[in-house]
């Protein structure tokens, strides 16, 4: 099911953006980290907004982002999230392994140079 | 709990999310409704991802479990008679495995509440090929040897016997405890910590005249104390004695006798005549041991036997009469387990128990069988929403896991009930126990292993009756039969084979029961020699310092005083016991008599009884020669006895016995005359042989009173009350009982089997009667119309039972076969075993077989004959409209 949910990412990609994110922009509840990747990604990715809430509970069980209720700023309660020490252990990890295979795809697609 | 607020927490944040996401449109101008739509169609299937997002968690398993059991319980709830018949039969069942699993566990299995309980061993001394040579088998000189001798290999501790023993404080002693004399190491071998003060030192014990402490047990010190600690140092009166309280023990703890609960523990050597720590041949002590872990069972046995052989050669064999020197020679040490302590009880009645445990369980499995039928059944009429839930994709895995799970509902449901009734038939079980002065006081609460078993039963329980038509259900839906209604052709060849091994079963049961129940009546029937019915025993006791002369008075002046009354026959005393125990034994020499002449080694000891005057017209024991014991024979001037008829005719043969002299081994030199012969009696207990007897004038008065009277129980209970007070002010009732209750305990182990076997037997064809009308009810409703349609074409009502009857007699014949077969062979197999629970009754005896079979057949024959009767009044016409 999961796989039919994300098609157009690869596995890893989604946490992987919302751990840049929460970096970047410090804690954030969910609607406005949605809003956040819309924004920065320029619409570009196909992302409906609730597969974020999976994603996000795998990470609160892999201690990757913490969680804890509080206000928005239209005054409604939402859970914040934010980055946690283990949460930018493994950003650092799977941005270069992001990297490489980038990288790889790259050499790949790269025209024949001879 | 963590999964709800989980649930809650997403369901919120989600909610959150989207009312976000509406403002924000709103804010740009959108309308209320369609600024919630859209932000609801940007997030995607809200469900799906909360769903998703709990898998994280790992939770959704759980999920599919909970509601798998809400839609089982739904479905039941809408069914509730057959959920009753369900949950009742599966209560039966359960609850009666329970109740003797419990008994047996709490008198044999539940380890001692002491650290590493696997290390405690008993010393078991024994000739082999026989149980034991009595419970307390060993001296004081003989522990300390061994405990000598244990220490390489571990400690060993001896504890005396458990008693009801007079108690008071502040010098009165008008209470009674359950106490228990034990070494000095007792505690601290078992590693038992004092709650409070201290536990018994070695020096507790010394022979050269231990302390006169005390330790109590947690809940006596609370029930009879209100956990005082200023009991430390006080001043207790035990068995007249006055004792200092040093401690209580830690909780839990009631000794080593999985049937008593101990109130109060005292030093051995404090306990008994100083004479007793150095004789040897006086047993009283029964020795445990705690083996070092590294030791070997078999090691530290060789040791402690090396130790016993010595013991006996030495100290035993040579003073030993020719008659006991082979039985001692012959004797062992062994070591048995005693992890749940000294199960005395516990494996008394082991054998009935675990007999009863396979029959209760057979009971169960037939309880199944009728849950299975009725699931068969409802299963068939849920055929179509199965097919459609099948067409519509669910997996077969599924639904078979839903229908299980209603079966499990089922059991749990019936194995609650079942653990309540448990506990009701526990104590049902304990009151079949002889009442003995200690009474029997087992720790029966339902702890983990008790309802571990029984929800090993119910899972094990609910497989047998659940998926088998749980299984069936799906995978005789291949072809999927939508649009007819239910088309089952009368009950499945499962449902028949079913009935048909109830009844086998059943007719098992009914068979052990008659078995059993013959048994009871041939012993309760046998001659006793002696006429218990209309006599009340009397059990007195007097303080340890009484004069013997003031206790003969006594004892005369209670039984004139009784016999003044009118409604009293006879009153008489004897001593030490009349039934159960008989008398003491000890060596004759009988004149004109050597063992020699009579060409064997037979041994010359006999039973011998301490007969008051009138002791025979008390318990009604006929006189062949001579005459009986009168007050003047009391004095011992002449000396005179009375001798039975195997005594009689074993030394005397058919020469006269009145006149002859014997020489007693108590009274040394001196003879005494017989002047009389009575019946043989069974004093040893109704299963035993009657043993040659000996009846003296009362030399020592100290047993019980025999009174026979024409009046009630509970008038004579006052007579005596009042009389024995007048007599005299020492004398203490201790009890007073119907002598037949005396004897009926004798025979409590086959009261207890022939009452439970019955009472499963009977169970057991109630089951199956109702699982076999149930069958042929069904069968003959799904065949309505075809009645219908053959009365129409003008069958008589007379035709439709035969033809009913025809396929249902087959059933009841195979089952009933069966069982026959099945009986006499497992009879055949566990001879060995029942034969000694049986009496006067072979294990396959021809009439107990033939009286069931009959009996389950009969009652099988109605069961069928009544859907069969219904059946045959079908309107035709209703029938046929009906399809």
């Amino acid at each position: 099911m999961e796989n039919k949910v994300n098609r157009d990412l690869f596995p890893g990609a989604l946490e992987m953006m919302i751990l840049q994110t929460l970096r970047r922009g410090g804690p954030l509840h969910g609607y406005a980290l949605a809003q956040h990747l819309k924004r920065t990604s320029e619409d570009l990715l196909q992302i409906e907004e609730g597969s974020l809430y999976p994603a996000l509970q795998r990470m609160l069980k892999a201690g990757w982002v913490a969680a804890e209720w509080g206000m928005s700023a239209r005054n409604r309660r939402v859970r914040i999230y934010k980055l946690t020490a283990t949460g930018r252990k493994q950003l650092v990890s799977e941005v270069s392994s992001f990297e490489r295979m980038m990288d790889g795809i790259a050499r790949v697609m790269r025209p024949a140079a001879s | 709990m963590k999964f709800t607020r989980l649930r809650r927490d997403l369901a919120d944040e989600i909610e959150a999310h989207i009312a976000e996401r509406a403002d924000e449109l709103m804010e740009g101008g959108m309308g209320k409704q369609a600024a919630r739509q859209r932000a609801r169609r940007e997030f995607g299937n809200a469900t799906l991802y909360a769903e998703i997002s709990r898998e994280a968690w790992g939770w959704t398993r759980f999920e599919r479990i909970a509601r798998d059991f809400r839609h089982a319980l739904r479905t039941l709830r809408a069914s509730p008679l057959f959920t009753l018949t369900a949950v009742l039969s599966l209560a039966l069942g359960i609850g009666a495995n329970t109740a003797i699993f419990t008994l047996l566990y709490a008198s044999l299995w539940r380890p001692l509440p002491v650290q590493d309980p696997r290390q405690i061993f008993q010393l078991v001394r024994a000739s082999p090929g026989s149980e034991s040579w009595g419970e307390y088998s060993y001296s004081y000189p003989l522990f300390q040897q061994l405990s000598e001798s244990a220490h390489n290999v571990g400690e060993a501790f001896a504890i005396g016997g458990r008693n009801s023993q007079k108690f008071g404080v502040d010098g009165v002693s008008n209470e009674r405890v359950a106490g228990v004399a034990v070494s000095a190491n007792f505690f601290s071998v078992l590693r038992v910590q004092p709650l409070l003060g201290r536990v018994f030192q070695p020096r507790d014990d010394s022979v050269m005249g231990g302390d006169h402490v005390a330790v109590l047990s947690r809940g006596f010190w609370s029930r009879r104390f209100q956990s005082n600690p200023s009991i430390l140092g006080k001043t207790i009166l035990y068995n007249e004695t006055p004792y200092t309280v040093v401690g209580v023990a830690q909780p839990e703890f009631t000794g080593v006798d999985a049937e008593a609960s101990i109130d109060v523990w005292v030093p051995l050597t404090s306990s008994v005549d100083k004479g007793w720590l150095t004789e040897p041949n006086v047993n009283w002590l029964r020795l445990l041991v705690r083996l070092r872990p590294d030791v070997v069972p078999a090691q530290a046995q060789a040791i402690f036997d090396g130790v016993f052989r010595a013991h006996l050669a030495d100290k035993l064999l040579p003073d030993a009469s020719p008659h006991w020197k082979p039985v001692l020679a012959s004797q062992r040490i062994t070591l048995r387990p005693a992890y749940s302590g000294i199960a005395s009880t516990g494996r008394k009645y082991e054998k009935p128990l675990l007999v009863l445990l396979g029959l209760v369980a057979l009971v169960l499995l037939i309880a199944c069988g009728n849950v299975a039928n009725l699931i068969l059944e409802r299963n068939a009429s849920r055929q179509r929403e199965i097919t459609l839930r099948l067409a519509l994709g669910a997996s077969r895995g599924h639904i078979v896991s839903q229908l299980f799970t209603e079966s499990l509902l089922l059991a749990v449901t019936g194995a609650a009930c079942g653990v309540l009734l448990a506990v009701w038939g526990t104590h049902l079980l304990i009151s079949f126990l002889p009442q003995a002065s200690l009474p029997p006081a087992f720790d029966l609460r339902p702890g983990l292993v008790v309802l571990g078993f029984t929800a090993c039963t119910a899972i094990v329980t609910a497989m047998l009756f659940g998926l088998g038509p749980a299984v069936r259900a799906c995978v005789a839906n291949a072809d999927l039969n939508l649009r007819g209604g239910p088309r089952v052709t009368g009950p499945s060849l499962g449902g028949r084979l079913l009935v048909a091994g109830q009844l086998a079963l059943s007719l098992l049961l009914l068979i052990g029961a008659g078995l059993f129940l013959s048994t009871l009546r041939n012993l309760k029937t046998s001659d006793l020699g002696f006429r218990p019915e209309n006599v009340v025993t009397l059990d007195l006791s007097f303080p340890k310092a009484t004069p013997e002369d003031r206790l003969r008075q006594t004892y005369v002046r209670i039984k004139e005083r009784l016999e003044s009354h009118a409604g009293v026959m006879v009153a008489s005393y004897a001593w030490p016991s009349i039934y159960g125990h008989g008398g003491w034994s000890g060596g004759i020499e009988v004149e004109g008599h050597t063992a020699e002449s009579h060409g064997n080694d037979e041994d010359n000891d006999v039973g011998m009884i301490a007969a008051g005057p009138g002791f025979f017209e008390s318990i009604g024991l006929g006189l062949l020669q001579g005459r009986y014991l009168n007050l003047q024979d009391q004095s011992g001037k002449p000396p005179v006895a009375v001798v039975n008829e195997s005594f009689a005719r074993h030394y005397f043969g058919s020469s006269p016995a009145v006149g002859r002299r014997i020489k007693l081994a108590a009274d040394g030199q001196a003879q005494r005359e017989i002047v009389g012969v009575v019946r043989d009696a069974k004093h040893y207990g109704v299963r035993e042989k009657a043993w040659r007897m000996v009846y003296v004038p009362a030399w020592k008065v100290d047993g019980g009173f025999f009174i026979r009277a024409r009046l009630n129980v509970q008038l004579l209970s006052d007579i005596i009350r009042a009389e024995v007070t007048a007599t005299d002010k020492i004398a203490h009732i201790e009890r007073i009982r119907p002598f037949e209750m005396d004897v009926n305990d004798m025979v409590s182990e086959e009261r207890l089997t022939a009452a439970l076997s019955s009472v499963f037997g009977a169970l057991a064809v109630v089951l199956s009667a109702i699982g076999l009308y149930g069958v042929v009810a069904y069968g003959t409703s799904r065949r309505t119309s075809e009645f219908g349609i053959r009365m129409a074409l003008g069958a008589k009502s007379g035709d439709v039972q035969r033809l009913v009857l025809r396929q249902t007699i087959p059933l009841i014949v195979a089952g009933v076969g069966a069982g026959v077969v099945g009986a006499a062979t497992l009879a055949h197999i566990l001879s060995a075993v029942i034969s000694g629970m049986l009496y006067g009754v072979k294990p396959v005896d021809i009439a107990v077989f033939a009286g069931s079979t009959l009996l389950l057949a009969g009652v099988a024959l109605l069961a069928a004959l009544l859907p069969a009767r219904r059946a045959s009044r079908i309107d035709p016409m209703i029938a046929l409209r009906y399809e």
